[in-house]
C-alpha cells in the first residue's frame, strides 16, 4: 500500500453506486471447440467470432503446411485443403496450431499491436494445469501482452447472468458440462460433464438420415436447384470438379457441419412429455400412435426436402437416456450403456457440495452454451432436474437472447476484465518474469 | 464547426484546424424546372416533383445545447494500482482536470479487502497443539484460509494436504476456530477483554457436534421423496385441524366448568356468610366477576344475578337489624326497609305474591315472559327437545314467582346437561379416532 486511499472495512459493504467499469481497453478470448471468440473488455458481444476449425493447405512430407483461419479462409473451395480442428473436450489438443489461431481471432480485426493490451482468455474447468501454464506461457511470450489473466468459463458464463452462486450447465459442441459455483470460484469436486453436446448430436443427425439412405447435400456442391415436392428425388445441378480438384473429405465434413447446424435450429426438437418418448414402431416409419406437434419439413441444400415427425425427438432424446441414443456402425458414438445423461450428471454434480449450499445452487440453474438453444431444452432440463432432486425449490434460469446464450463466457469475460475492482488480479508481466508460468495456479484460481 | 472544434477538444488537439484536410461536402444544387408553355400550372403541378399529398412534419435536430467554455478533454493515461506491489501500469481514458498532476490514489483500490486470518508464533503454537492436527496441516489450513477469504465449502473443495486424512468442512471450522480462540485467549486473557472482544470469543466457540447434527438433518430434509414432502403436507394440515379443534374443544370445557362452578363456600359448608345483605352483595358481586370471564354468557349471569340481589333485598328486609350502612347496596336496602309500612313475612310475601324488584320495570307484564331465555338459535331448538325428552311442557302454566324460579333453574341445568352431552360425544369421537389409529399402527388397546 502505497498510502493514499484506505481500503474498506471487511465489514462494511461497497455501495452499489461504488462498483463500477474501468475500461483499460483489454482483450478477452473464449476459445470454445466449434467457435473462438474475442473482442474487447466492456463489449456486449464478441467484435470477431472465428470457426474453431482450421484449413491446412498442403504440407506434404518436408514443407509445413500452409494455415488458414476464419470463416473465409476456411470455407472457400480449395483443392487439398484439409479441415482440422485444433481444440478437443473443450481443451487444447494440438498446441502448434492454437495459438496461430488465437492471434488471427485477436489480431484480425481487433488490435495490431498485442502488447498494448491486456489479455483476459478462458478455460474449461477441467482444464490440466499443464495446459494452463502454457497458455499462460503463450501469452507471456508469443503474444507478449503486458498482463494476463486465465478465467474459469463458467465462472464467466455465471457472471454474463449476474450470479456468483449458481449451477452452470453449458451444452457446447464437444460436450454437456455441469459446474457448481460459489461465490465465483468453481466448486472443483462437483465439475461433471458427458460427451453429449453439439458434436453428438450431429451424429445423431447424420445416423438417423443414413438410416433412411438420406445423403447429406452441402451447400458448395450445388450450382443451381430447383423446388421439389416432399419426398421427390432432387434436381439440382452440382459443381463438377476436375480431377485433383476436388475438395477433400474432411472439407466436405465440416460443410456438412454447416448443413446439420441448420437442422439442428429448424428441425430437431427435445421431448417434454407427457410421459418418456414412446418407442419407435419401425425404423423410419412414421406413426401416428402419439401426437408430435405436427412434422416439421428440412429442405436440403439440393432441394430435398422431408417432413420430420417424432424422428426430430429421437435424434436428441440420446443427450437426456444414452440408452436410446441412436447407433450406426460408421459412425462414431459414445458408449450407450456407460455414458450419463444430462440428469445422471447434475445429480452427481452436487453430490459433493456442501448441504447449505444446495439449496442456493438449486435455485440458480443456468443454461448456457450454444446447442442449449434446441428447441424445448430447457424444459427437459428442468424436469430431469426436477426427478434428480424432487424435494427443494428450483429455479432455472436461460436468457431467450440467443446471442448471450452462445457467448455467455465471452461475456463474463467481458463483465470481468472492465471492472474496476479486477485490475489487482492481472498476472503482470514482472510477476511472470519473476515466478514463471507455474503462477497461474496462485493467481488464477 | 463548432461540432467539429468539440472533437479537437475532447481529443485535445491544438493548433490550427487543417481546413484543406476536410473540405466541405459539395452543397446539393437544387435545381428548379421550368415549366414549359402550354401546359396550365395546375397540371403541371401534378406532373414532375409533387408535393406530398399529406403534410410531412419536419424533423428537427434538438437545439444544440449551450455549454460553457470548451469541451472537457480526455487522455490516454497511465495508472498503478496500490492494490498491486508490483507497479504494473494500465492505461485508461481519464478526463483531464486541474488535480490530474497530483498522486491520486487509484478509486478501486479501497475494495482490495483482506480478511483476518490470525498468525502464531513457535512459542505460540505450543498452546494449539492437538493431536489430530500436525503443525504443518494446520499452518496449511490456515493459508488456505486466507487464500479463499474464509468460503468455507470452497476451502474444503480444494484442501488438499499431501498424505493427510480426508477431513470435513466442520473439522475445518472446528480447527480453525479452535486456533483463533486459543490464540485470542492466550494474547489477551478472558478476564481482560473487552466488551467486544468477548463477543466475539464467544462467536468463536464452534460446536462441532451440534452443527455436524444441523447438516445431518438438513441433508435428511434435503433428501425427502416427493412420497415424504406429500405426507409431510397432509400431516402439516392434519396438525393444524387438531390444534384448532382442540383450542375449540378446550373454550368448550373452560364454558362448561363455568356453567358447574359455583362460589366457594366457606369451611363449614354453610351458607351463613351470605345470609346478611352485605354477604348476599359480595356473593353477587363474585358471581357477575366469574361471569364476566365469559363474555358469551354474561347477559345471562347479570340478569340471574339480578334476581338474586332482588330476592336478597327481601331477605335482608327479613332479617332484623341486618344490614349494615356501610356499603350501597345495603343503603338501598335499608331504604326499601324504611319505606315499608307493615312487614310481611317471608310466607306473607309468596302468599300475596309481593316481591321487590331491584330495578322495577315501568307497565303490566306477564310473569312468563319475563322468564329469562337461557339460550338461543340452534341450542334453544335441543332444549325443547329436551323438555319434550323429558316430558316437560316448554312453557310453564301457572308462572309464579316460586314457579318461575324453579323453572329457570331447570333451564340452566339442561343447558348444563346439554353441554355436558356435547362434550363427552366429542371426547367419545376423539377417543375412537386415537384408538382407530392406535390399530392402525397395530398396537392394541
Ligand atoms: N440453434 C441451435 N440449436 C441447436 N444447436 C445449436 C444451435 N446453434 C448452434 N448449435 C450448436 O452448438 C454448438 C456450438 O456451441 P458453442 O457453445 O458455441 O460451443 P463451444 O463453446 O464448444 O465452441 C455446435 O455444435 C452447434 O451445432
Ligand atoms: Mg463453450
Amino acid at each position: 500500500m502505497s498510502g493514499g486511499m484506505q481500503t474498506l472495512p471487511p465489514t462494511q459493504a461497497p455501495s452499489s453506486v461504488e462498483y463500477g467499469g474501468d475500461e483499460i481497453s483489454a482483450l478477452v478470448l473464449d476459445p470454445g471447440c466449434a467457435w473462438t471468440r474475442a473482442g474487447f473488455a466492456g463489449e456486449d458481444t464478441p467484435k470477431c467470432v472465428i470457426p474453431s476449425s482450421y484449413g491446412a493447405i498442403g504440407g506434404k512430407e518436408d514443407s509445413k503446411p500452409e494455415l488458414v483461419f476464419g470463416d473465409n479462409g476456411i470455407n472457400a473451395i480449395r483443392p487439398g485443403m484439409e479441415i482440422k480442428n485444433p481444440m478437443s473436450d473443450g481443451i487444447v489438443a494440438d498446441w502448434d496450431v492454437a495459438p496461430q489461431l488465437w492471434r488471427h481471432a485477436l489480431t484480425s480485426r481487433l488490435a495490431s499491436n498485442l502488447s498494448e493490451h491486456p489479455l483476459l482468455m478462458t478455460e474449461p474447468a477441467w482444464n490440466p494445469p499443464k495446459n494452463r501454464e502454457k497458455t499462460m506461457e503463450i501469452a507471456f511470450e508469443d503474444f507478449d501482452v503486458p498482463a494476463f489473466y486465465l478465467a474459469k468459463s463458467a465462472v464467466c458464463a455465471s457472471f454474463a447472468s449476474g450470479k456468483a452462486t449458481c449451477l452452470l450447465i453449458d451444452i457446447g459442441a464437444s460436450n454437456v458440462s455441469v459446474t457448481p459455483i460459489h461465490d465465483g470460484f468453481v466448486l472443483r469436486k462437483g465439475v461433471t460433464r458427458t460427451p453429449l453436446g453439439g458434436d453428438f448430436l450431429s451424429n445423431q443427425i447424420r445416423t438417423y438420415l443414413a438410416s433412411i439412405n438420406v445423403p447429406i447435400s452441402a451447400h458448395y456442391q450445388i450450382l443451381s436447384k430447383t423446388a421439389v415436392d416432399v419426398g421427390k428425388p432432387a434436381e439440382a445441378v452440382l459443381r463438377q470438379f476436375a480431377p485433383g480438384q476436388e475438395p477433400t473429405a474432411s472439407y466436405k465434413t465440416y460443410q456438412e457441419e454447416r448443413v446439420l447446424t441448420q437442422f439442428k435450429e429448424c428441425a430437431a426438437q427435445v421431448w417434454n412429455g407427457p410421459g418418456p418418448l414412446p418407442p419407435a414402431t419401425t425404423p423410419g416409419a412414421a406413426d401416428q400412435s402419439f401426437n408430435f406437434g405436427g412434422g416439421r419439413t428440412f429442405e436440403f441444400p439440393d432441394g430435398y426436402n422431408l417432413v420430420f415427425g417424432s424422428e426430430r425427438f429421437r435424434i436428441t432424446e440420446g443427450i437426456f437416456t444414452p440408452r436410446n441414443m441412436l447407433t450406426h456402425p460408421d459412425i462414431p458414438h459414445p458408449d450407450p450403456e456407460t455414458t450419463m445423461g444430462i440428469g445422471s450428471i447434475m445429480a452427481s454434480a452436487l453430490k459433493d457440495v456442501d448441504i447449505e449450499l444446495k439449496g442456493q445452487i438449486l435455485n440458480n440453474v443456468l443454461v448456457t452454451g450454444g446447442a442449449s438453444l434446441l428447441m424445448g431444452l430447457t424444459d427437459r432440463v428442468n424436469s430431469e432436474l426436477g426427478v434428480a432432486f424432487p424435494g427443494p425449490r428450483l429455479r432455472i434460469t436461460a436468457t431467450g437472447n440467443p446471442v448471450e446464450r452462445k457467448y455467455a463466457g465471452w461475456l463474463g469475460g467481458s463483465i470481468l476484465a472492465s471492472l474496476g475492482s479486477f485490475h489487482q488480479l492481472w498476472v503482470s508481466r514482472k510477476e511472470y518474469d519473476e515466478h514463471g508460468p507455474g503462477i497461474v495456479e496462485k493467481r488464477c484460481k | 464547426m463548432s461540432g467539429f472544434q468539440d472533437v479537437r477538444d475532447v481529443m485535445d488537439i491544438t493548433g490550427a484546424p487543417d481546413v484543406t484536410a476536410r473540405p466541405p461536402p459539395p452543397k446539393k444544387q437544387k435545381t428548379i424546372e421550368k415549366r414549359p408553355d402550354g401546359i396550365t400550372r395546375e397540371l403541371y403541378a401534378l406532373l414532375g416533383e409533387n408535393p406530398p399529398p399529406v403534410a410531412i412534419v419536419e424533423t428537427k435536430f434538438k437545439e444544440r445545447p449551450k455549454w460553457m467554455g470548451k469541451a472537457n478533454p480526455w487522455i490516454w493515461k497511465g495508472f498503478e494500482n496500490p492494490a498491486r506491489s508490483d507497479g504494473l501500469t494500465l492505461y485508461h481514458w481519464e478526463r483531464k482536470t486541474e488535480a490530474m498532476d497530483e498522486d491520486l490514489s487509484y478509486r478501486f483500490s479501497k475494495f482490495n479487502v483482506q480478511v483476518d486470518v490470525p498468525t502464531y508464533s513457535d512459542a505460540e503454537y505450543e498452546t494449539l497443539k492437538n493431536d489430530d492436527w500436525s503443525r504443518e496441516e494446520t499452518d496449511y489450513l490456515m493459508n488456505v484460509c486466507r487464500e479463499y477469504d474464509l468460503r468455507f465449502p470452497v476451502i474444503w473443495d480444494r484442501y488438499e494436504f499431501p498424505d493427510g486424512k480426508p477431513r470435513s468442512v466442520e473439522d475445518i471450522k472446528a480447527r480453525y476456530y479452535s486456533v483463533c480462540r486459543s490464540l485470542m485467549e492466550l494474547r489477551t486473557p478472558q478476564n481482560q477483554m473487552s466488551a467486544d472482544e468477548i463477543v466475539m470469543f464467544n462467536l468463536l466457540n464452534f460446536d462441532k457436534e451440534r452443527e455436524v447434527a444441523r447438516k445431518q438433518m438438513a441433508a435428511r430434509q434435503f433428501a425427502r421423496t416427493p412420497e415424504q414432502c406429500r405426507e409431510e403436507e397432509f400431516l402439516l394440515a392434519e396438525l393444524k385441524r387438531i390444534v384448532a379443534n382442540q383450542d375449540k374443544m378446550a373454550e368448550e370445557r373452560k364454558d362448561l366448568f363455568q356453567r358447574l362452578s359455583y362460589p366457594a363456600v366457606s369451611g363449614n359448608g354453610s351458607i351463613s356468610a351470605y345470609t346478611g345483605s352485605q354477604g348476599l352483595a359480595q356473593l353477587r358481586d363474585l358471581m357477575v366477576q366469574n361471569s364476566d370471564k365469559n363474555k358469551r354468557k354474561r347477559s345471562a349471569m347479570v340478569q340471574n344475578s339480578a334476581d338474586i340481589g332482588a330476592a336478597g333485598a327481601g331477605t335482608a328486609a327479613n332479617t332484623p337489624g341486618g344490614g349494615s350502612n356501610a356499603n350501597g347496596g345495603a343503603q338501598r336496602d335499608t331504604q326499601a326497609v324504611k319505606k315499608q309500612v307493615r312487614r310481611l313475612s317471608e310466607e306473607e310475601e309468596l302468599v300475596f305474591g309481593v316481591s321487590m324488584p331491584e330495578k322495577p320495570t315501568t307497565g303490566v307484564k306477564l310473569r312468563s315472559t319475563m322468564i329469562a331465555p337461557s339460550v338461543k338459535g340452534a341450542s334453544a331448538q335441543k332444549m325443547a327437545t329436551a323438555y319434550t325428552q323429558l316430558d316437560i311442557a316448554p312453557r310453564l302454566t301457572m308462572p309464579t314467582i316460586k314457579t318461575v324460579k324453579r323453572f329457570e333453574e331447570l333451564q340452566t341445568s339442561v343447558g348444563a346437561l346439554l353441554d355436558a352431552k356435547k362434550v363427552l360425544e366429542k371426547l367419545e369421537q376423539e377417543a375412537r379416532v386415537l384408538k382407530a389409529q392406535l390399530e392402525a399402527k397395530g398396537i392394541s388397546v
